[in-house]
């Protein structure tokens, strides 16, 4: 609802502004975001223009607030910000000067205090160290790389759920020993939005068994071309555009899916029913959905999906024809 | 090749006179935590390199970032903490259920609460779930209705409470026999309130929850958009060039979840599991062949 405000305010174009999960963090200078109530702004400005804009409402928020009286929807004016360097946005403390965003310094208090309480008695519930745990991941979201600091910790919550949740266990010497090194590692937890890309780029996956790490050498042919394309941004979008969500009846390799992406339709989601080569078609379409069977359709299957793409305008099992037209 | 970890570690603690003396336990700190993660001795008695000091100097930067920080460790503990919240289902934080009276909820709504009618907010599919919700319920063999939540007013406080809610418009009164029924029970939902962290005049502010498990139970959930909502791991490819500062804005919906009114079909799936005194009830009720409820007719439809 939000989101339709926007909508109206910048239409006809402004999409590309937009930051939301499925799509690439656009590199326009512009930028905001919705979050179910809340609408943030970002904008990024040269520092010596920047103390003419201060204190004030950009005119995007200006246009939003007359959308929303507009539509009778009120709004909260203590929690509104105008042109600041700094504000929380979703649990986040950014500080547009500095370039960073961290944890809310009052909840990174709070559980260093907690922790700090568990190590001290030596003993905690399950519930107590969920808390701690979950508090130390929600700092790692700022540095992603303290998340492997956390081990023994998992494992004791697990191995906790086999007594009852008041059940005070006492703290083995590796658990209270990472909770305290990570203590003494929260001052990293901070992204930096000056931090310069690296030219290289490495992946690594590992499960309970086995582990695997890869780092690129240099681009290839494909990459040069990606290289030298536009990026999210760059270039104006329609905010709302009816999706598309094609189902492949006996999908063999995703056929329908590569022509609607040779249209450039905007795909909410591709099905894959009764696919021949899985992982042909999930390989080249990660986020596909398989169902393998046909029998396996039913009128509540069609409603599942229809309460999960609810955007989708156009449901397709056959784009050949309208790609020749 | 030689790889960070072959000049960095282990890192020597001492030996960092340009660094302020207030910073240096905390610097060690960081030295101490990124050696014990490095997985061998803590610490070397060699004196930094010229690497070691270059690295170092960035890691005095991030603490300078906190050093402006003037919040202090609360001195509240796990017991103060577990007074207001608890762990879920999925060890996560969330707020208790508390029991509430009309005056800790009434401060928290504003004058447009149950007045916006929801389908002039949408479109598309979810519009269509607004519209036909009754195509959205699971097969007949599926439903089954657990035991009602709570409703959680003590009896002193539960005709105030219901007054307030009919006054402002987020609910209305509903003969029990018109409520949706599987079989041959009524669905009945509960009701409680979760702490604000606010307190006006002396009292507590609280935020009305409607537990809607069991209508939740018998219907498809609805995502809609909800898989567009960005989470704070997506600005970590934001980028700022030298030179460049972010100016930052915001604006928030007061009481996002009452202000939209939904269609009056949806009121038989949202009764609440509690009689509502007959002082309140509407002309013509003595004929109801069962007790009435109060229905939500607001919901928390994004």
């Amino acid at each position: 609802m939000v989101k339709a405000g926007c909508h109206r305010v910048l239409a006809p174009g402004g999409g590309e502004q937009e930051i939301r999960r499925d799509r690439h963090l656009p590199v326009s200078k512009n930028l905001f975001r919705v979050h179910l109530d809340n609408w943030d702004q970002i904008c990024k400005v040269d520092r010596a223009l920047a103390a003419d804009i201060l204190g004030q409402p950009s005119n995007l928020q200006v246009a939003m607030r007359e959308e929303y009286d507009s539509r009778l929807l009120p709004r909260h004016p203590k929690k509104a910000v105008e042109g600041s360097l700094c504000a929380e946005v979703q649990g986040a403390l950014i500080n547009g000067d500095a370039a960073v965003a961290t944890a809310k310094p009052d909840k990174i208090m709070k559980y260093m205090g907690l922790a700090w309480e568990l190590v001290q008695r030596g003993a905690a519930t399950q519930r107590e160290l969920q808390v701690i745990a979950g508090g130390l991941v929600y700092i790692t979201m700022f540095r992603r790389q303290l998340l492997c600091s956390l081990n023994a910790i998992w494992r004791l919550i697990e191995e906790m759920s086999a007594e009852p949740p008041v059940v005070r266990w006492r703290l083995p010497r590796e658990v209270k020993g990472e909770v305290i090194r990570f203590l003494s590692l929260i001052p990293l937890a901070y992204m930096d939005f000056r931090l310069p890309m690296a030219t290289q780029v490495t992946a690594s996956d590992a499960s309970m068994t086995g582990g695997g790490i890869c780092a690129s050498a240099g681009l290839t042919a494909f990459g040069q071309v990606a290289q030298t394309a536009l990026l999210r941004g760059d270039v104006s979008e329609p905010f709302e555009v009816v999706e598309v969500l094609t189902v492949g009846l006996f999908d063999g390799i995703g056929a329908l899916r590569v022509a609607a992406e040779m249209l450039h339709l905007p795909v909410a989601a591709h099905i894959s029913v009764d696919a021949a080569a899985n992982r042909v078609v999930e390989s080249a379409f990660p986020g596909t959905l398989h169902v393998a069977s046909i029998q396996e359709l039913t009128a509540s299957t069609a409603q599942e999906w229809a309460c999960s793409f609810s955007s989708v305008g156009l449901v397709s099992d056959r784009l050949v024809k309208m790609s020749a037209a | 090749m030689t790889t960070a970890k072959e000049f960095l570690f282990p890192w020597p603690l001492g030996d960092y006179p340009e660094v302020h003396s207030a910073k240096r336990p905390w610097l060690e700190a960081v030295l101490m935590g990124l050696n014990s993660l490095y997985g061998a001795s803590l610490t070397s008695s060699r004196p930094p390199t010229v690497e070691q000091k270059r690295v170092a100097s960035f890691i005095v930067k991030s603490l300078e970032l906190f050093w402006s920080w003037e919040e202090k460790i609360p001195a509240s503990t796990f017991k103060d903490l577990f007074r207001v919240k608890g762990v879920d289902y999925r060890g996560e934080e969330i707020k208790l259920a508390r029991y509430f009276n009309w005056p800790c909820m009434a401060a928290a709504f504003p004058e447009e609460v149950g007045s916006l009618p929801i389908e002039e907010f949408c479109s598309g599919g979810c519009l269509s779930y607004i519209h036909d919700f009754k195509q959205f319920l699971i097969p007949e063999d599926q439903k089954y209705l657990g035991r009602a939540p709570r409703t959680m007013v003590e009896d002193s406080d539960w005709a105030e409470v219901c007054a307030g809610l009919l006054r402002v418009g987020i609910c209305s009164v509903l003969p029990q026999s018109a409520l949706y029924h599987v079989g041959g029970r009524p669905l009945l939902n509960g009701l409680f309130a979760v702490s604000k962290n606010e307190v006006k005049d002396g009292l507590e502010l609280h935020r009305l929850i409607m537990n809607m498990v069991p209508l939740n139970s018998l219907c498809s959930g609805f995502s809609g958009d909800t898989c567009t909502l960005p989470g704070i791991s997506g600005f970590s490819a934001f980028y700022l060039y030298e030179g460049e500062i972010a100016v930052l804005a915001s604006e928030d919906i007061k009481c996002f979840y009452y202000l939209f009114q939904i269609p009056r079909s949806w009121q038989r799936y949202m009764g609440f599991a509690r009689e509502v005194p007959r002082e309140l009830c509407p002309p013509g009720h003595e004929g109801w062949p069962l007790p009435p409820c109060i229905a939500g007719i607001t919901y928390g439809v994004r």
